[in-house]
């Protein structure tokens, strides 16, 4: 009789994904570090200067600059190692659960043969056959299992002895001179310009120690630079993010009153922390948890409105990507909003089964700046015309090829979706003026995608636009006066329009309406967000068509203060500003 | 003895400077103190060690910080207590400003302005003290 082989014991794996949260708080600190230690060495004795010895020795900025290096020598040590263990060790993981599996496996095969073997029924023809089978399985299973706890061995050993070159002062002053060279390191990367697939390659060819480096003195370069990877962005920026934050919690914990700017700051990173949060606890289709990365985090950009970008679901690997891009008013204090819509966006499409999504709020440009009113959008339209969505168009455009740069595997299906005066922005970087290429465009509440865009043929990718009939500032494109190009709703434009809900209807004296029906197109369960899921899903083909405008705009604007009645007219334009009554009389003859 | 005249308006910059460095140290400590709740998740062998790494640097850390705070208070105490001083008290002095900063501390030919900028700073006090 042929023995049956029992499978060896699985062994402990201690190792859990919170381990991941030391490499972050190192990391976090380290960029603290870095920046004290930058100050410090701006303000300490240059070297080689000429003076009393003892008065340099003393000076207590040159003293702490030194102390400093070695704190930060010692952070990029253990946390390089960290960081390499812990990817290792989600690799190791993995592997354990599979042999956790085939482990039951083999042990109910142990059971069911056993069961066989003491059988009292006449001779199983086939029991033998079947043991070899299992004695095979349990062999292999058996040296996966020494393979799996020698690798486990072998990475605990390396990041152990990593540590221990770094866990005293005194050792961690003799790794200073070890550190990368950061500045020679920058140098390099500056020479590279913006094209994102060098960048892409140059950052490969580093060492995990200078990628850590880098990521730690300069986070906001390496965090917000196209073509780098998006989980070292991801660190690079939430240690920014993390660092500026605790510093401003820590001035408010010690009595300070933050100035406007630093509160300003403070709230921009509380928006930042809330958009991320929305993929906590949240998990896809499969069962997985949905990351969400920090893909761009400048808040001192555009005069302090700051930009952001955060991504949920991998954009390097997932079969659809989409980029959501905001119009009027957005600035980084309300990327949590618009995180809210991507995250949707990539929930209904992945909805359709065709494949992972991974949807991007991208807030990568100055976009006008002005207050949620009817006065602010039309005085936006004034003031900002094409100009800000033209420099938008540029940084799109290298965000997306950035996308493209670090790639894993074949292209994704792409789709852009701009709303409001974004979609003036997706309008130039697709159209003739721009290079973006992408497969699928859409635009929604849009005024125009840009004078020079008259068509939708003109935009490269497929262009579908959702415009509630309601909506002013979809009303606002023409292909005169003040206005971003032609609406894209009309049958002239030639796009696909589909079907949107209007939750209202527009009234000259009631612009908190006018301007829900502007801001509505991504709302949960909306007609509107179901279409723009189908696209992003490469089911365009499927959304539900609506027929085009016909009639000039002027004219719904006309029917729109008639239907009104003088009294609702009169009183929503006396609601107005200056400006804007300007502005109504010279486009539409009101007032 | 050598008498030296201080200028305040750069005593002041190198204070809100430690201060600021301070503050910095202390949210990095934070973050780090955050970090060293979670080695358990680095398993049995690598918690431990990683444990010990983060003692190390936490104490670091904090003694940087103290440091950088207890400086900060001193050049603000010693603002609003003095603006002569003697020759160890200026030496002192020059060892917690930035180098470029070390001509602030002059000695006195004649008489100076100890507040060069519009914004005077503490009143100086009405005897002042000579160390």
């Amino acid at each position: 009789m042929t023995l049956i082989d029992l499978p060896v014991e699985m062994p402990d794996c201690t190792y859990t994904t919170a381990g991941r949260s030391v490499v972050s708080g190192v990391r976090a600190c380290a960029t603290v570090i870095s920046d004290v230690a930058g100050t410090m060495h701006a303000n300490a004795a240059p070297a080689g200067i000429e003076g009393e010895p003892a008065e340099v020795a003393q000076h207590a900025m040159t003293e702490t600059a030194g102390q400093v290096d070695a704190a930060a020598a010692a952070m990029i040590t253990g946390l390089t190692a960290l960081d390499a263990y812990c990817d290792r060790m989600d690799e190791l993981k993995s592997t354990w659960h599979d042999l956790e599996n085939m482990k039951g496996a083999l042990d109910i095969s142990v059971t069911s043969l056993r069961s066989r073997q003491n059988s009292s029924e006449p001779v199983d023809a086939t029991l033998d056959t079947d043991i070899r089978a299992h004695n095979s399985k349990v062999a292999t299973y058996d040296t996966d299992v020494s393979t799996w706890t020698s690798d486990v061995t072998a990475a605990e050993n390396r990041v152990i002895a990593a540590l221990g070159r770094a866990d005293t002062v005194l050792e961690a002053e003799g790794l200073v001179g070890s550190v990368p060279d950061v500045p020679t390191l920058l140098q390099e990367l500056d020479e590279l310009g913006k094209d994102p697939f060098a960048i892409n390659t140059w950052w490969l060819a580093l060492s995990a120690a200078e990628r850590e480096a880098l990521k730690v003195s300069d986070p906001s370069i390496i965090g917000n630079t196209d073509g780098i990877p998006i989980q070292d962005r991801d660190d690079a920026n939430r240690a920014h993010l993390s660092a500026l934050l605790n510093t401003l919690a820590q001035m408010k914990d010690d009595g300070e009153t933050l100035s406007e700017d630093q509160q300003e700051l403070y709230d921009q990173a509380q928006s930042v922390y809330d958009g991320l949060d929305q993929a906590k606890d949240e998990y896809d289709l499969n069962g997985d948890p949905i990351p969400a990365y920090l893909m761009l985090y400048d808040p001192y950009a555009a005069d302090g409105d700051g930009y952001g970008a955060i991504a949920f679901g991998n954009p390097e690997t997932a079969d659809h990507v989409s980029v959501n891009v905001p119009g009027f008013g957005n600035k980084l204090t309300g990327i949590d909003g618009l995180a809210g819509s991507a995250f949707d966006v990539r929930e209904t499409a992945e909805r359709h089964g065709n494949g992972t999504v991974a949807s991007i709020a991208w807030m990568g440009y100055d976009a006008p700046e002005f207050d949620s009113s009817v006065n602010g959008v039309v005085d936006g339209l004034g003031v900002a015309g094409e100009y800000k969505a033209e420099a938008g168009a540029r940084n799109l455009e290298s965000f997306v090829d950035g996308l493209r740069a670090t790639r894993q595997g074949e292209d994704p299906h792409m789709t852009v979706i701009g709303h409001s005066y974004g979609s003036t922005t997706v309008g130039k970087a697709a159209g003739q003026d721009g290079t973006l290429d992408v497969d699928d465009i859409v635009l929604v509440g849009s005024p125009g995608a840009g004078e020079e865009n008259p068509h939708a043929s003109d935009l490269r990718g497929n262009v579908y636009v959702g415009s509630a009939g309601d909506d002013f500032v979809s009303r606002l494109g023409s292909t005169g006066d003040v206005s971003l190009g032609t609406d894209p709703a009309s049958a002239g434009f030639g796009g696909t329009r589909f079907e949107v809900d209007t939750p209202g209807d527009f009234a000259f004296d009631d612009w908190d309406t006018n301007l829900d029906i502007h801001t509505s197109y991504f709302d949960r369960d909306s007609s509107s967000l179901a279409n723009v899921g189908m696209v992003v899903a490469n089911d365009g083909g499927d959304v539900d068509e609506v027929d085009h405008r016909q009639a000039p705009n002027s004219v719904w604007y006309a029917q729109e203060a008639a239907e009104d009645g003088w009294r609702a007219t009169e009183a929503g334009y006396e609601a107005v500003e200056d400006g804007v009554k300007d502005w109504f009389k010279n486009r539409f003859g009101l007032g | 003895m050598t008498t030296f005249v201080l200028m305040l308006s750069e005593v002041r910059r190198a204070s809100d400077l430690w201060d600021d460095q301070a503050e910095q140290l202390r949210a990095g400590h934070k973050r780090l103190t955050d970090a060293s709740g979670s080695t358990e998740g680095l398993g049995d062998r690598v918690g431990p060690k990683a444990g010990t790494y983060l003692t190390t640097w936490l104490s670091e850390v904090t003694s940087l910080a103290t440091a950088a705070q207890d400086r900060a208070d001193g050049l603000d105490q010693f603002t609003v207590s003095t603006v002569e001083l003697d020759e160890q008290s200026a030496a002192d002095l020059r060892a917690s400003l930035p180098w470029t900063s070390q001509d602030a501390v002059v000695e006195r030919i004649g008489d100076t302005n100890p507040f060069p900028t519009d914004d005077p700073g503490p009143a100086p006090p009405t005897s002042p003290a000579v160390p």
